[in-house]
């Protein structure tokens, strides 16, 4: 295909990456709620998966795409401080918890990481898929100065790290249903442990006190994740 | 409203990044800058500006991964040739993680 010069110049600034991720997100959004909220098309799928199909069949590169949504990645940052506002608001929510969430969240950041590993490793994945893999637990703007540090693929380790959000957003509810684990508490700061900000997002749906509680945990698990990872890398490779 | 909001939230990054360079921390800046928004606001009260913000930018956390999902479908070929030991490690990986948290978390709380 090709394009009057103008358009082409447009497609090439950081503007236009910054527009169809946000036109990507919101036709996503558009679907998940015409489908009633179904984890399967969650916004961040469905809208990356648009703007994936979009950048293969315009003359835009993935390069410029990702070059351009950079801006995006650096806000991310600010939106993981404003995650201390709900975590102050429902402070409350969390009396009595501390000791089991603490504990809960240690051993998470041992078995996430070793399960994913470990299944990785029996489909044949090699060294830089598992390393890559490691990461998969922490919220984007950790993981990514974490995957830095032992070596792993950025790239393949903050796609990744979506994609298990979403994954666990999804599995998560039907899990908690399985075993009986009805406090909405509890099951915030699982979501938050182990699906970090897309489990985060899950949480606001069920209660604000659940999305405050995943939003803390999420914080936790990545400054755990920070000093365990590198030692089981270590260990490991 | 929106912009006092915008600068608190900023300037409690900036200031994380900042412990965090000096101190050469592995903790990145943003989670520095979070708990320091946390603890600061344990003493004295919550502006309703930083309030506001929050809340919006909270609900729309989904946009910013959004250049890290597309680029799950541009990752190198070698990579996504082994597409079964990724499936595996994210599919697997997570429901086996999430059970045993869940069994362990309920049998700590007893709720």
């Amino acid at each position: 295909m090709t394009f009057d010069p103008a358009i082409q110049e447009i497609l090439e600034t950081p503007l236009f990456s910054v527009f169809i991720t946000l036109l990507g997100f919101q036709l996503g959004f558009m679907a998940y709620e015409r489908v009633g909220r179904k984890v399967w098309m969650h916004p961040v799928l469905a809208g990356s998966f648009l703007v994936a199909g979009f950048i293969a069949i315009t003359p835009m590169e993935f390069e410029t795409y990702k070059q351009g949504s950079t801006l995006l990645v650096y806000f991310l940052g600010t939106v993981s401080v404003a995650l201390a506002v709900p975590l102050r608001l429902e402070l409350k929510a969390l009396r009595g918890l501390v000791i089991p969430a603490s504990l809960m969240i240690i051993v998470a950041s041992v078995i996430a990481p070793l399960s994913a590993l470990g299944f990785a490793w029996l489909f044949g994945g090699d060294t830089e898929i598992l390393v890559s893999m490691m990461t998969k637990t922490v919220t984007s703007p950790m993981a990514y100065g974490i995957a830095e540090s032992i070596g792993g693929i950025v790239a393949l380790s903050t796609a990744i790290t979506v994609f298990t959000g979403v994954v666990g957003a999804l599995l998560g509810p039907p899990i908690f249903k399985w075993v009986g684990l009805s406090d909405d508490r509890l099951q915030g700061l699982l979501l938050g442990t182990l699906a970090h900000g897309v489990g985060t997002m899950r949480g606001f749906e069920i209660s604000v006190r659940c999305g405050a509680l995943a939003g803390l945990s999420m914080g936790i698990t990545g400054t755990v994740s920070a000093f365990v990872l590198p030692y089981m890398h270590s260990l490991l490779f | 409203m929106v912009i006092r909001g915008l600068v608190l939230l900023f300037g409690f990054q900036m200031l994380g990044e900042f412990v965090s360079r000096s101190f050469g921390l592995v903790i990145p800046g943003s989670v520095i800058g979070l708990m320091l928004l946390f603890v600061t606001f344990l003493f004295i009260p919550l502006p309703e500006s930083v309030k506001v913000v929050s809340d919006h930018l909270i609900r729309y956390l989904g946009v910013f991964f959004m250049p890290a999902g597309v680029g799950l479908f541009y990752l190198p070929q070698e990579i996504l040739g082994q597409w079964p030991a990724l499936l595996a490690g994210m599919v697997l990986g997570t429901a086996v993680a999430i059970l045993i948290c869940a069994l362990l978390l309920k049998w700590m709380t007893k709720l």
